[in-house]
């Protein structure tokens, strides 16, 4: 390892720790994003089912904590997309790096912001099962699925924290296009939204590239491989501004 | 539609604390509050939502409501035995030990004329349900009603034992049948996370295993040998088993 590679690293762990302790305020939004998904998944239930006949009524009310992890997913956007933005920026003045370093310790901190809103948001289907199980008349919940099974636990955190690293590498290169030039601000959900109308099957084959797959090494692979792509973009980006400023 | 009333006053309350409110207390609590206090509470959250997992697995199991494993047999089984019943034949099979019948009431009436004749309520009128009549061996002066019902079920969900049976009186020669009224079961469920159900490769239909079944209480007389049964008006709901006319 160069010397230059050493400082690179220790400028980058410096200002890791650094964001780390300067941005913990942003855990308190992620909190109240998660409470009120919370309120929102037991008062409106995630689906409904009713079936009947002249003399009986069933209705199925089902639960998930879905709404959770997609609005830990909003959280970690804003998070991605804000640490780009020029105020933010001024945090790292104080300590010695250059861009690349500052970039280096963004995605650090992305990547521990994904963990824990990943863990969090999971743990929340615990949280609403306790809730259910003091607030309902036993009698009328279903068993099955109730009972959370701890490796169904462990492999929707695994997967909540790949959606997540995913979709903070999506919007940390979307809000570095946007530091290069403002018209991508428009360019981007244009181009999104476009594709989405003309090219339904080719958006739905990369959709279905990430949701459709059901073998989570190879699912751990794509994500992690498309995630190295956005952040490298990020940082090449970010590079050429630095050297054209 | 009170519980939709209630969310969206809920949602309005949310909407306007987040706009109006939150943004304040933001900005004097962040004052006080180091990036130490910060680091306290989201290692709290995180340690709190951690405990709750073992609690789970330590609640008391209470009378949940499970899912029937061979639910396709025992449909099979109970539509065997009703369409036995429709085609005037004896009872191949015990009811009380059929599986997917079950038994939701039992009474037995001293008969004090010759002629058994039925009131039906007109909410019972509907078709739903069948009245099956057996002649017994004897002339013992009882008649012994027994109420049924099918495997009723609904995404996955056997609730037939929570059906509440007709209420059966007989006075003067005739037996009536009165509904226990409009039932109401709400049921909660649970389904996996979208990050789950990725990987079990389960969809909708799968988690709410298919569609609902529902059918009518039977009801199963058992009358003495000699007793003249009238039919009245009730010819439609009204089967006499072995083959008899009445």
């Amino acid at each position: 390892m160069s010397s230059a590679e050493v400082n690179l690293l220790t400028a980058s762990v410096k200002q890791y720790h650094y964001k780390l302790k300067a941005y913990t305020g942003l855990v308190n939004r992620l909190i109240i994003a998660q409470m009120l998904a919370l309120v929102f998944s037991y008062v409106g239930a995630t689906g409904m089912m009713s079936s009947g006949n002249d003399e009986l009524t069933v209705t199925v009310s089902t639960y998930s904590a879905s709404m959770v992890i997609v609005f830990s997913i909003f959280w970690i956007i804003t998070i991605a997309i804000t640490l780009t933005t020029k105020q933010y920026k001024k945090i790292e003045l104080p300590l010695v790096g250059t861009r690349i370093s500052g970039n280096l310790s963004d995605v650090g901190f992305l990547l521990t912001a994904s963990v824990y809103a990943g863990m969090t948001s999971s743990l929340f289907g615990v949280l609403l099962r306790i809730i259910m199980y003091f607030t309902s008349d036993s009698s009328k919940i279903v068993f099955d699925e109730f009972s959370l099974a701890f490796p169904d636990l462990l492999l929707g955190m695994v997967v909540a924290i790949l959606y997540m690293a995913l979709i903070s590498a999506m919007a940390y290169c979307t809000g570095v296009l946007a530091q290069v030039n403002m018209a991508f601000v428009i360019i981007i959900p244009v181009l999104i939204f476009g594709s989405l109308k003309v090219y339904t099957n080719f958006m739905q084959s990369v959709f279905k590239f990430y949701v459709g797959e059901t073998f989570l090494p190879l699912f751990a692979l794509k994500i992690l491989f498309t995630s190295l792509i956005l952040f490298g973009i990020s940082l090449l980006l970010s590079n050429r501004m630095e050297v054209n400023r | 539609m009170r519980t939709s009333l209630v969310f969206s006053q809920l949602l309005l309350l949310i909407v306007l604390a987040i706009i109006f409110i939150f943004p304040k207390i933001r900005q004097k609590v962040s004052v006080y509050i180091s990036w130490k206090g910060n680091f306290i509470v989201a290692g709290l959250y995180l340690g709190l939502l951690i405990i709750l997992v073992p609690t789970l697995y330590m609640l008391p199991d209470k009378s949940f409501v499970k899912l029937m494993d061979d639910k396709d047999q025992a449909i099979v089984l109970s539509q065997d035995a009703i369409s036995s019943m429709y085609q005037h034949l004896p009872l191949a099979v015990n009811l009380d030990t059929q599986q997917g019948i079950y038994r939701l009431s039992s009474q037995t009436f001293k008969v004090d004329t010759k002629q058994l004749s039925f009131n039906i309520d007109g909410a019972i009128n509907s078709g739903n349900h069948q009245i099956f009549v057996e002649r017994k061996d004897v002339d013992d002066g009882e008649i012994e009603v027994s109420t049924y019902e099918a495997t009723q079920l609904v995404g996955g969900i056997d609730f037939t034992k929570l059906i509440l049976p007709l209420t059966v009186s007989y006075q003067n020669g005739t037996l009536s049948f009165r509904s226990a009224g409009r039932q109401t079961f709400d049921f909660r469920q649970f389904n996996p996370d979208f990050t789950v159900n990725q990987f079990k490769g389960q969809t909708f239909w799968d988690l709410n295993r298919g569609s609902s079944i529902f059918s009518g209480q039977i009801i199963y007389l058992r009358v003495p040998k000699s007793l003249e049964i009238d039919q009245g008006k009730y010819n439609d709901y009204i089967r006499m088993l072995n083959g008899e006319t009445p």
